[in-house]
């Protein structure tokens, strides 16, 4: 099975894998799994950098268009594709292989939405649609802990990854389990948030965070028209991220965010380019715990911010 | 130089689960809007491509629990994109040898002028009624090949009752592509004689009886597909309720035509398909998981 292991990897990392980890079942705590593969021995995670790259441009806030090279780019094609290849190298030695990305246009939940999709395009609480704990099973797998913010981290990358699974009957060695190490609870992530999605405890509101990752606070998003949101009582706590929107006000203050074309696939451009994560990476690195080193740091200057009145 | 070795060993490296390659005249006599000597008049052979649709998608679907990932990776993602990036990847080694290489992805929403069948896995297809020759002598684009027939032709497989191909490897768990080509590269042979045996199952496993004697009801099938049917997991009570025909429609027993399928796709909306335009298939392919136990069964696989 050490020899299957090897070449699953190989293939994996020849689809452009960054980090290959398995568990067996008796370590996966998500019960989805064995609802939807009951003979399952192994998951195996398959992660994708998102390269810091990406960032770059909502960092120096002058490109945010490339930021979705490192989502759109990676859920809608390398991931299925490396996902698909794995799944060929384990049917060919006899096993079953079940693939499993990211589906964010359905949620379990009535009440929850997925703050990187369209929300008109979602379909909630449909509970018939199994959907894996994509962070929880990562974590079982060996893949990383979870930080703070519910983002998963790793040593190579912090919380910049993307990741897939295959499920398989094949019983192939497992990775160890990492044991927390990163997350030192600074709050980082919390403090980042131009729309202050996430409480105390790290826990998102989902709502609020879509409103703020489209683009709600005017003082990160250079695309809003001074007369965005004219009309609306709360206009200058919205476009401040100071106003607490319940889901139906976020739907309202979401559908009026309309400055910037979409990406595909119903994913939605995002004006904050995800400042959580690159809060914590930021923090990572300083704190010097990440494996890979760049030649410079990725902050280079305090982070932009803009009049809330405009121009 | 290129030649069918490299070929077959280059796209068994970049994804394919099976290649094959077929003599062009093998066409002769097709009408001409499926001729692909229409598209590269000078070709001498057509290669095809099969790709592995993973056999455990198609469990989750029969077990009732998901239907996305089976639509999203085995569906959408290879003809959207890993035969595109795929068909690339081998046009470029046969352009690099001097040779045309025409792509022919999967032509998922088009249907040519007279063809009135549909593609139940997108949200409509696109009838090109209006099409006329752009020159005497030419047919009124666009040429679609047969893809079935392309792939028998490459030694590939062959259709079963359903319509759908099955190949000795993969039963009827596939997707294909074809490349067109003017390189005088060595033929297969054509594929013998199909694996149905004709044993009805697939006729029998569909829930909305759109599989007959006749082949299947590409409309009929498309109803049911995106899940008219009762055993669908999604439906609630409130689904047709003031339609005085409900009852028959989710056994399966009205028929649908072309136009009283759109009209009642209108009303079958159980999960996400604005955004990629593919249907997630709610049927679970019912059609196909049968067949492919019933091979298997068989030890012909």
């Amino acid at each position: 099975m050490k020899e299957l292991k090897n070449k699953l990897i190989e293939a994996l990392k020849k689809s452009a894998a960054d980090v290959v980890c398995c568990a067996g079942i008796d370590r996966i705590s998500d019960p989805a799994v064995k609802k939807l593969f009951p003979e399952a021995e192994t998951v195996i995670c398959v992660a994708f950098r998102q390269l810091r790259g990406t960032r770059r441009g909502v960092e120096e806030g002058t490109v945010f268009y490339q930021y979705s090279t490192g989502v759109e780019t990676l859920e809608e094609v390398m991931i299925p594709g490396a996902l698909l290849r794995g799944c060929a190298v384990l049917e060919e030695a006899g096993f079953e292989a079940l693939p499993q990305r990211r589906i964010l246009l359905v949620t379990n939940d009535e009440n929850e939405t997925n703050f990187e999709v369209d929300h008109t395009e979602v379909f909630r609480g449909k509970k018939e649609e199994t959907l894996l704990n994509f962070e929880q099973c990562a974590v079982d797998c060996g893949l990383g802990e979870i930080g703070l913010s519910g983002s998963v981290l790793t040593d190579d990358f912090g919380p910049c990854q993307r990741w897939g699974f295959i499920i398989t009957d094949a019983k192939l060695p497992a990775d160890e389990k990492v044991v927390p190490h990163l997350c030192d609870n600074c709050k980082e992530c919390i403090k980042a948030c131009p729309g202050h999605a996430l409480a105390a405890d790290g826990k998102r509101d989902s709502w609020q965070c879509a409103a703020y990752y489209k683009g709600a606070n005017r003082s990160c998003n250079p695309f809003m028209p001074p007369d965005a949101f004219a009309d609306d009582p709360e206009r200058l706590a919205i476009i401040a991220g100071e106003a607490d929107l319940s889901p139906e006000r976020a739907m309202e203050v979401i559908n009026q965010i309309n400055f910037y074309p979409p990406n595909k696939h119903a994913f939605v451009a995002s004006m904050c380019g995800r400042s959580c994560d690159t809060a914590c990476y930021v923090h990572l690195e300083e704190k010097g715990v990440l494996k890979r080193k760049f030649k410079t740091r990725f902050r280079k200057r305090p982070v932009w911010k803009l009049s809330l009145e405009g121009k | 130089m290129i030649n069918a070795q490299i070929i077959k060993q280059k796209a068994l490296e970049y994804g394919a689960a099976a290649v094959g390659i077929g003599d062009i005249e093998l066409f002769n006599g097709v009408i001409a809007q499926r001729d692909p000597k229409m598209i590269l008049p000078h070709a001498k052979c057509i290669i095809g491509f099969l790709f592995r649709v993973p056999r455990a998608l198609y469990r989750t679907m029969g077990d009732g629990n998901q239907f996305m990932q089976y639509t999203s990776v085995g569906v959408k993602y290879i003809d959207e994109d890993l035969s595109e990036i795929f068909l690339l990847k081998m046009g470029a080694l046969i352009e690099n040898s001097g040779y045309d290489a025409c792509l022919q992805r999967n032509v998922s929403n088009l249907r040519i002028k007279g063809d009135h069948t549909t593609n139940p896995e997108l949200v409509d297809t696109y009838e090109l009624a209006n099409a006329e020759p752009v020159a005497p002598g030419k047919p009124a684009p666009e040429i679609i090949i047969d893809f079935n027939l392309a792939a028998k032709i490459c030694g590939l497989g062959d259709v079963g009752k359903s319509g759908h191909l099955i190949a000795p490897e993969l039963g009827p768990f596939l997707r294909m592509a074809f490349i067109i080509t003017d390189a005088p590269l060595e033929c297969d042979a054509p594929f013998g004689e199909t694996l149905c045996d004709n044993c009805g199952k697939c006729v029998d496993s569909c829930p909305g009886h759109a599989i007959s004697e006749e082949g299947t009801d590409s409309w009929q099938c498309a109803v049911y597909y995106r899940g008219a049917h009762k055993s669908n997991p999604f439906m609630t009570d409130d689904f047709l309720a003031d339609d005085p025909e409900r009852e028959a429609i989710i056994n399966g027993d009205k028929r649908f035509t072309r136009e009283s399928a759109r009209e009642i796709y209108k009303k079958i909306n159980f999960l996400p398909s604005r955004s990629t335009g593919y249907i997630p298939c709610i049927c679970g392919k019912a059609c196909d998981m049968a067949c492919y136990r019933h091979l298997k069964d068989k030890g012909v696989l």
